[in-house]
């Protein structure tokens, strides 16, 4: 098992998360992040998202809505294969670690 | 369509921003507001929100860059980017020339002027002997209950450094001697020093052996000296048999026994000793009659070396406990004191009489160091103030306090290092100049001085300048950073030279230096109108064609009983052709040096009993008529009769004296006593003149007639009918035609000599001229910079004000009347000031008036052409703001 750090932080992997099992709009994302506690602002948010769509992990788009006789325009974004691969190498990662560290507390006991 | 209000700031955020973080950003805020998330706020509020997300976007940018840049944050990287920042700021020091030439030559005259005077300080005050055991060698002073230093004598001496505990004690004397070596006679300065003197300084013979404990066991069994390096490189011509060779002084033959290496010239500081000699052979020497054993005769000063581990407190302890000894032993109406002080290269009284002018001098230059300081300082603030909204634009993009902090430093450390080296050549320069005007030897001796630049000094100095500038670039980073940004971009262009704040400060810091050059000026104005006064004013004789000529005499004049010499010396002057009248004195008229003698005088007893004491001078009959006294009564006493054992003495006094004893009466006949020798009669009054300084308050003053008395040393005043600098020499040769032994220690003019004395005056007059100069410059240049950041900051309402009708005459008599009043307040004070100063400079210069209105009027004056000089310009370019431009802008 590899000892390196998998090039995923714990915001991104919160994000990939969210959007691993269905597509999100932007402003729901932002308001699964607050309730774990990240209050960024609105373009720190977006500035994250384009650097996850730039590195191929997520794609996103702007859909139009009707709503209240008004149109909305909301960025929506969904995950890519290469997303739930890093995902997957991610969790994975942790649960080695977890497992590792479980295991070599069982044979100090 | 997105609202136009919250589009507003989208040119304002960086174009690859405007798709990723701006525009989905905007896109949520209106989702949330359709929606009824928040509220839709009004068109302010949405504008309000437009400028909150670019601002929040130009930070993102920012950070990026800065990740893009820079290297994580440690020790290493910081001092890299200072470099950067050194370089920076060098760079742009390079293109802003004229910026960092006022800053730098303002830092460089202040530091260069002050490490001047420190030098000069040095070297006079402070400078320590030239000799290896310099830290521990002191030198003791007999202190007397008035606080006079005096001397000791030999057996006084021997007792002392008998009881003194942790100090090690030799005594020393001058003299002049007579060397003669091959047929060649010359006068020279010999210092008789105890056995432990060469030991107790630490020297060690460059020749031969230095004098010790063997040299000085009996009266007249030691006819040895040793010589200083530079008689016998130049007398001797570095003669390698130096040692073992024999020598006349005053006749007696003497075995040179050693070399002493130089820059040591003696521990008296009064004078450079040439050679020196066991105190042993003082009554060849020192021929007085007396032995070594006379315990009345003080003739000698001490010198001591103090032992490991003990302190000048310590030492003074151990002294006054024996000099309770002596007072007890030997009770006197004057109990001996004795006090030590570390050995400098001049002795106290000699470092006394020249302090006080450096330290006045010191405190010109402090003035300069505060105008300079505030000069640079209201530069800084201008510039921080200049640079306000690109400091704030640079916050609100992300750079930190650290970086901006770094960024005023690097500058001002690059300024305060070139101001450092810049203002140790400035010292440099100021020093060969001050060495010029070095006082003579009248004031300091004849003691010589190498060039005192030190660098030590300049070091620190620069030193210094790099703290001044770390304390100015961090007060400026700090006011840099600490407005809000958003605060300062709200401003008007106008506004952004600073506020009404820091315009307080700006100001005040002018007003300091206008008071620091006022007070200057002031004082160079007083002092020069003084020295002009104290020039032309008479000390009550015509000094012109007056020679003084000072003697040394052969031996056979000195011997007691041998009274026809001094009369063939004063007949053969007066023989020459060209000399009008001539004669001897003991005191040299405006010279410090001071006689008094004690007098009972009938009708005016002293309420305790004793002598009253009054000035005198010894001087022959011919004395009044070489100097041009008139009598007012009476007349000079028969130099033929004069001494003879059958008749009672003669004096003359002065006027001054005649008022206060006898009023109106006649004092001519009067028999009045004089303390030490008798009675003696008044036979004349002679007019009032000058004694000491030229100025001085009339005072009582005795003429004793010297042909009673024969003082064994005398000088000669001489009134010439030609040019006296001329017969100068011909003096010399005349006195050497008499007595072929006899050698003219110096003769110089009257005038000569008196214009010597006003020197340390005429160093205070130039030092507070070209002090004062100076702050003029920097107060124009810091006058300017006030003036025109002023108006730079009102061009907006000045352009108002033209266009509401206001003329050029008004704008520019409106700018000018703020620059006048601001030098007003400073000139007050500083005039105030300079009065307060004036008082006490009174003390150094007979003649100035402290109160002298035309001076106070011609210093507003100068002030008042600065003040136009700089302010002009600026006032200029206000009157001629186009009010279209300037509501423009």
């Amino acid at each position: 098992m590899s000892n390196v750090l998998p090039p995923v932080t714990h915001l991104q992997v919160l994000v990939l998360e969210a959007v691993s099992e269905d597509e999100q709009t932007g402003r729901d994302l932002r308001d699964h992040l607050a309730s774990h506690g990240i209050r960024n602002s609105a373009p720190a948010f977006y500035q994250m998202m384009a650097r996850l769509e730039e590195t191929g992990v997520v794609e996103g788009w702007y859909e139009q809505k009707l709503v209240g006789g008004q149109n909305v325009k909301e960025r929506r974004y969904r995950i890519t294969r290469r997303g739930r691969q890093a995902l997957t190498e991610t969790r994975n990662f942790y649960l080695g670690r977890s497992f590792m560290a479980a295991a070599k507390k069982s044979s100090h006991a | 369509m997105p609202d136009r209000w919250l589009r507003a700031c989208r040119p304002f955020v960086p174009r690859d921003l405007r798709p990723t973080a701006f525009d989905p950003a905007v896109a949520d805020l209106e989702r949330d507001w359709i929606t009824g998330r928040a509220r839709r706020p009004s068109p302010p509020g949405r504008l309000m929100a437009s400028v909150s997300l670019a601002v929040e976007c130009r930070r993102l940018g920012a950070r990026r860059q800065l990740a893009a840049l820079t290297v994580p944050l440690n020790r290493e990287s910081l001092l890299m980017s200072f470099a950067t920042d050194l370089r920076r700021a060098a760079r742009q020091l390079w293109h802003q020339p004229v910026f960092a030439l006022v800053s730098i030559l303002t830092l460089a005259l202040g530091i260069g002027a002050n490490v001047a005077v420190f030098s000069y300080f040095d070297a006079f005050i402070l400078a320590r002997l030239p000799v290896p055991n310099a830290d521990r060698v002191v030198r003791i002073y007999s202190v007397t209950p008035n606080g006079q230093t005096g001397i000791m004598s030999y057996p006084n001496f021997a007792d002392v450094r008998r009881d003194a505990s942790g100090l090690d004690l030799a005594a020393d004397a001058s003299t002049s001697v007579l060397l003669t070596d091959a047929d060649t006679t010359e006068n020279r300065t010999a210092e008789l020093v105890t056995g432990e003197y060469f030991r107790i300084l630490g020297l060690q013979a460059l020749r031969g052996r230095l004098l010790g404990p063997g040299d000085d066991t009996a009266e007249l069994q030691s006819p040895v000296a040793v010589i200083a390096e530079s008689l016998w490189r130049a007398r001797f011509a570095s003669d390698p048999a130096i040692v073992g060779r024999v020598v006349r002084l005053n006749g007696q033959p003497f075995t040179i026994v050693g070399v002493v290496p130089a820059p040591y010239r003696g521990a008296l500081g009064s004078s450079m000793s040439d050679l020196w000699a066991p105190i042993a052979m003082q009554q060849v020497l020192r021929p007085r009659g007396l032995t070594l054993n006379a315990r009345g005769w003080g003739w000698l000063t001490m010198v001591g070396a103090l032992a490991p581990g003990t302190t000048v407190a310590r030492a003074d302890a151990s002294l006054a406990l024996a000099a309770a000894d002596l007072n007890r032993r030997f009770p006197s109406k004057q109990p001996i004191a004795f006090s030590a002080r570390p050995a400098t290269l001049l002795p106290d009284g000699q470092r006394s009489a020249i302090a006080p002018y450096l330290q006045i001098v010191a405190g010109f230059t402090g003035l300069i160091l505060l105008a300079a300081a505030a000069n640079l300082a209201g530069v800084m603030q201008t510039r921080v103030l200049a640079r306000r909204r690109e400091t704030a634009i640079r916050q609100s993009l992300g750079a930190g306090r650290w970086r901006l902090a770094s960024e005023w430093i690097a500058e001002c450390l690059v300024l305060s290092a070139a101001g450092g080296v810049a203002g140790a050549l400035v010292a440099r320069l100021v020093v060969v100049g001050m060495m010029r005007l070095k006082p003579p030897a009248q004031v300091i001796g004849n003691v010589s001085f190498a060039a005192p630049f030190d660098w030590r000094v300049a070091i620190f100095a620069m030193a210094a300048a790099l703290v001044a500038g770390l304390c100015f670039g961090i007060g400026s980073a700090w006011r840099a950073s600490i407005a809000p940004p958003v605060d300062v971009l709200k401003e008007e262009v106008g506004a952004m030279a600073g506020g009404r704040r820091g315009a307080r400060w700006r100001r005040a810091g002018v007003a300091i230096q206008v008071a620091a050059s006022a007070v200057l000026l002031l004082a160079a104005a007083l002092l020069t109108t003084g020295l002009i006064r104290a020039e032309t004013l008479t000390p009550g004789f015509e000094t012109s064609r007056l020679a003084l000529v000072n003697f040394r005499l052969p031996p056979s004049a000195l011997k007691s009983g041998d009274t026809a010499f001094t009369p063939r010396l004063v007949a053969a002057m007066r023989a020459l052709p060209g000399v009008a009248a001539a004669d001897v004195t003991r005191s040299v008229p405006l010279e410090p040096s001071q006689d008094v003698e004690g007098f009972n005088i009938p009708g005016h007893p002293e309420p305790d009993g004793t002598a009253t004491a009054i000035d005198d001078a010894m001087v022959g009959a011919g004395y009044f008529e070489a100097l041009g006294l008139r009598f007012v009564r009476g007349g000079a006493w028969d130099p033929a009769v004069e001494g003879r054992r059958d008749k009672a003495g003669s004096i003359v006094i002065n006027e001054t004296m005649a008022r206060r004893y006898w009023g109106e009466r006649d004092p001519v006949g009067t028999v009045i006593t004089f303390a030490s020798n008798g009675p003696v009669t008044i036979v004349g009054v002679v007019r009032d003149s000058a004694y000491y300084e030229v100025g001085e308050a009339p005072i009582p003053f005795v003429y004793i007639p010297s042909e009673s008395l024969r003082p064994n040393a005398y000088s000669l005043v001489v009134r010439t009918s030609v040019d006296v600098n001329g017969m100068l020499p011909t003096l010399s040769r005349a006195a050497n035609q008499v007595d072929p032994a006899i050698v003219a220690a110096s003769a110089t003019s009257f005038d000569e000599m008196r214009s010597a004395y006003l020197s340390p005056q005429r160093l205070l007059v130039a030092g507070a001229a070209v002090f004062g100069l100076l702050a003029l410059v920097l107060t124009a240049v810091g006058l300017y910079g006030v003036v025109a950041s002023a108006v730079a900051q009102r061009t907006r309402e000045i352009g108002v004000r033209m266009a509401l009708g206001a003329r050029k005459a008004q704008v520019l008599g409106g700018v000018l009347r703020d620059a006048f009043m601001l030098v007003a307040v400073g000139t007050v004070f500083g005039l105030a000031g300079g009065y307060a100063m004036a008082g006490s400079l009174r003390a150094w210069l007979a003649g100035m008036d402290p109160l002298d209105l035309r001076v106070y009027a011609l210093i507003v004056v100068l002030l008042a052409i600065a003040t136009l000089a700089s302010a002009w310009v600026p006032a200029r370019r206000a009157a001629s703001v186009d009010p279209v431009k300037a509501l423009r802008a």
